[in-house]
């Protein structure tokens, strides 16, 4: 590894380490197996059901169906009565009997308790020899699964084939399958090749609706999943998936979740040959999340609605344990992603989410939100690779229709450094339409290879790289190592959420601080009040030349006789021993201090002119200085980048004129101060006109970095402190004498 | 004289070392208590502890005694809440109060009750859950769900 890489890679490593640790895992699973590939998505069969579920009350079933088409009806009453006969009365029962591929179970309009399998495990069931998670349930073997079934699952589908379970009726609502919070999933389909769900709604557990595990060939078509602490539908280690005209709402999580699919494309760049899980025509809303995707990789996500979510999508590398990390290769098209404001913390924040799940009012629209994430996003990538979101309507998020930030690979639980910057990187937005967003990017700088379309509206950084025709084609790139100094500070501020604890970080807008609340305000409230300080007294020293020359100090050693003179002549030559604005300013060869006393004696008829001239340049610095100060803070407090940029343009200025004019005085001071406003002009010029290539970090990192050493230099240059002319002043009577 | 400047001047640096040494200081205790803040700090934990979450049995959803109601409003046809759950004990009163801001029909199956919705004004419907089962309520045009009593 070259040199500045290790370095560059150190640095990542560092902010890493800088994040707390986040818990284990976004959930918690036995070991897992992603699928060989050989597998294949099955198709719907319209072949009557092989076997029949249904509930015994003729009146009851009859009232159900009384609004079918007519031809759906006669279905009905002719599969009911073949149900009463041969048919089962819980859906459990039918899963038991299937004994072949290719099977077909058909569900009559009903509510589905599931009534066998409701109770709590006894005997070796209650005593299985199995890790529990800190959530408290039991990590289970795909063995103890099978040993006992319903200690976690509702309804168990272990290792059947090509099974196809579909609801008889109109819309999903007429079968329902309802946990009522005594499971962890309604229903598990685990190694369960080929399985096909069709029209039922699942409800009420404290996982997942619909759980499909280590499966090769699965379809969710026409099914409602709701009211979970987790996860509508839940898709773990999985291949040749089809999500299709599905719906979820009221998941504490993401009310889609297609984890850790099939890492297929890894190292193939852009050229996708297949994507593992398609998500087609669904709708997902009143979620803390419409869309959750931990490595959710080779994804494609296309013709959905994700809506009144806190952020429409997500997919991520922050969690430990899952297969495929880190995210890679989502495809997201033409998906309406709007209005995802929900702000469900309010909950955590009153309590209601302390209460048992039976008892929040999930089915009243009550979410309890299980990840801390900036609600009114519309798609949020933290830390992907090789993500295209291409021809979205993202409209209406008060905050930021995309938000991009990379996340060290410390944090999933991987130290080794080669791998830490390795998000977020190739991403690209194309031929999007916005419109409504608070900002159509947020982005926190880090990353290569990522690419924005070129008509994005507001964005912070102002300037980003504008995509090509083509993948991976784009200009204006950079490739930085770690995010921008104040972005990572909240994302550090904000990680700190916990669910567990109602911990909603102060200070971190994602949560509702708001104003000068906000870290970023308070961060350049802080900063601009101690620069402010000090500008002011540069200033005022040098207006009043109380600022100490040490060219005019060595001189006035050789020239002490001639100061005494001057002294005995009875004129206060404060200023011609000291810097300040008259005297010893720079560009003022010849006019300064002692040697201007000797030459004349008589003040100020020399240094006067470009001493005025001098005060006026710094007065004018330290005007625009203290004016991007005020900027700063407002920019914080609006989320305004350009005013940003802006702030930070007039405080290069004054930085750099301050250290010109102080070079001579103090020139190592001096040239620190000046190159500090060169790179406050160059993070200006980053942030408004054009990002720096090829720097492996933005200049704000290496201008914050030097700026905390300036400032304790400044105050030490500053400090009050004897000085030679009033030793000279008090030593001139005895010298007279 | 030249002596005495220099012991100025030895002061002088002297004073400005110690306060910058100071400083140093000061700068060295806060990156020092940052770094041990990040890493010696609370740990995020993002789901919810054993008790209140994925425990096995966290008691039945079943349905209290006594009066239930909903509340629900029709925007732009979407209904908030969405689509609910309405638990009722068997022979409880129900209320269900409904906002659209559309002119619309509200209809209770299985009870077959029904009532004109004007546009933004609220209206309850009353009844008393009298048949088991689930049942869907729903606005006749717009032909949206408002949400399933389910009488046990």
């Amino acid at each position: 590894m070259p040199p500045s890489r290790r370095f560059a890679v150190l640095l990542a490593l560092t902010a890493g380490l800088l994040l707390p640790a986040s818990a284990a895992f976004a959930h918690e699973e036995r070991e897992v197996t992603l699928p060989d590939g050989t597998g294949s998505v099955p198709a719907y069969r319209t072949a009557e059901p092989d076997l029949l579920v249904c509930k015994s009350d003729l009146a009851d079933f009859r009232r159900r169906i009384a609004g079918f088409p007519e031809d759906l009806k006669t279905r009905n009453i002719r599969l009911f009565e073949k149900c009463q006969q041969d048919g089962f009365r819980h859906l459990q029962e039918a899963v038991d009997k299937v004994d072949r591929p290719g099977m077909t179970i058909g569900i009559l309009p009903g509510l589905y308790r599931e009534e066998p399998s409701q109770a709590a495990p006894s005997g070796a069931c209650a005593a299985l020899p199995a890790r529990w998670s800190v959530w408290g349930y039991q990590i289970l073997s795909y063995e103890q699964q099978q040993q006992c079934p319903h200690n976690q699952n509702l309804v168990a589908v272990l290792g059947k084939k090509d099974l196809q379970i579909e609801g008889t009726g109109a819309d999903p609502l007429d079968v329902v399958i309802d946990a009522e919070y005594r499971k962890l999933n309604a229903i598990r389909a685990d190694r369960a090749d080929g399985i096909y769900f069709r029209n039922f709604t699942a409800q009420r557990t404290t996982f997942n609706a619909v759980y499909i595990l280590e499966t090769d060939g699965f379809v969710i078509d026409r099914v409602l999943g709701r009211w979970t602490d987790e996860y509508g539908f839940l898709t773990f280690a999985s291949d040749h998936g089809l999500y299709t005209d599905c719906e979820a709402y009221g998941n504490g999580d993401g009310g889609l979740y297609p984890g850790s699919a099939s890492n297929i494309n890894e190292g193939r760049g852009h050229d996708v040959t297949r994507y593992a899980i398609e998500i087609r025509r669904c709708k997902s809303h009143h979620n803390a999340l419409g869309y959750s995707g931990t490595a959710g990789d080779s994804m494609y996500v296309h013709d959905n609605e994700f809506y009144a979510n806190m952020v429409g999508a997500t997919m991520d590398s922050l969690w430990p344990g899952h297969p495929g990390l880190p995210q890679n290769h989502a495809r997201f098209e033409n998906n309406k992603i709007y209005d995802n404001n929900a702000d469900y913390y309010r909950y955590l924040r009153d309590g209601t989410c302390r209460k048992p799940p039976a008892e929040r009012g999930y089915e009243r629209g009550v979410v309890c939100p299980q990840v801390g994430v900036p609600s009114g996003t519309g798609i949020l990538v933290a830390g992907g690779n090789y993500n295209v979101f291409a021809n979205n309507e993202v409209t209406g998020h008060r905050r930021a229709a995309f938000q991009l930030f990379g996340v060290p690979a410390v944090i999933r639980g991987e130290d080794d450094l080669a791998k830490q910057a390795d998000t977020s990187n190739h991403n690209r937005y194309e031929g999007n339409r916005f419109a409504g967003n608070g900002l159509d990017v947020w982005w926190d700088g880090q990353g290569t290879g990522n690419c924005f379309q070129g008509d994005t509206g507001r964005s912070t950084p102002a300037v980003l790289p504008v995509c090509g025709d083509r993948a991976p084609a784009l200009s204006g790139g950079s490739s930085r190592l770690l995010a921008e100094p104040v972005k990572l500070a909240k994302l550090y501020l904000c990680a700190d959420f916990s669910a567990a604890e109602a911990r909603l970080p102060a200070g971190c807008d994602w949560f509702g601080a708001s104003g000068l609340g906000k870290l970023e305000a308070q961060l350049a409230l802080g900063g601009s009040i101690v620069l402010g300080l000090l500008a002011i007294l540069f200033a005022a020293r040098a207006r009043h030349g109380t600022l100490l020359n040490m060219r005019a100090r060595s001189n006035a050693r050789t020239k002490s006789e001639v100061r005494s003179r001057s002294n005995v002549l009875g004129r206060p030559d404060v200023r011609n021993a000291t810097l300040g604005v008259s005297g010893t300013l720079p560009d003022a060869p010849g006019v300064s201090g002692a040697e201007s006393d000797v030459r004349d004696p008589t003040p100020g008829l020399h240094d006067q002119a470009p001493a005025r001239r001098h005060s006026i340049i710094l007065l004018a610095a330290t005007a625009a200085g203290l004016l991007g100060l005020a900027l700063d803070v407002v920019a914080a407090v609006a989320d305004a980048p350009v005013l940003a940029g802006l702030a930070v343009l007039g405080l290069g200025a004054w930085m750099l004129a301050l250290g010109l004019l102080l070079r001579r005085a103090r020139p190592v001071f001096g040239w620190f101060t000046a190159v500090i406003g060169l790179l406050g002009l160059a993070d200006a010029a980053d942030r408004l006109v054009h990002l720096i290539p090829a720097i492996p970090l933005s200049p704000g990192w290496i201008r914050g970095l030097l700026t905390g050493i300036w400032v304790l230099w400044a105050v030490v240059v500053l400090a009050p402190r004897p000085s030679r002319t009033r030793g000279e002043e008090r030593h001139a009577p005895k010298v007279l004498a | 004289m030249r002596r005495t400047l220099t012991l100025g001047a030895r002061l002088c640096l002297a004073v400005r070392l110690r306060l910058a040494a100071r400083l140093s200081q000061v700068a060295c205790l806060c990156v020092a208590a940052c770094l041990c803040l990040a890493a010696c700090g609370p740990q995020s934990t993002t789901h919810h502890r054993p008790g209140t979450a994925h425990d096995v049995v966290t008691g039945p959803a079943t349905p209290a005694p006594g009066q239930a109601h909903a509340e629900i409003t029709i925007t732009r046809g979407r209904v908030s809440p969405p689509p609910g759950w309405l638990e009722v004990a068997e022979g409880s009163p129900v209320t269900i109060t409904v906002t659209s801001d559309t002119p619309d029909e509200l209809h209770v199956h299985g009870y077959d009750i029904k009532a004109g919705l004007p546009a933004g004004k609220p209206v309850t419907v009353r009844f008393t859950a009298g048949l088991t089962g689930v049942f869907a309520v729903e606005t006749h045009r717009a032909k949206l769900v408002l949400t399933q009593v389910a009488v046990r």
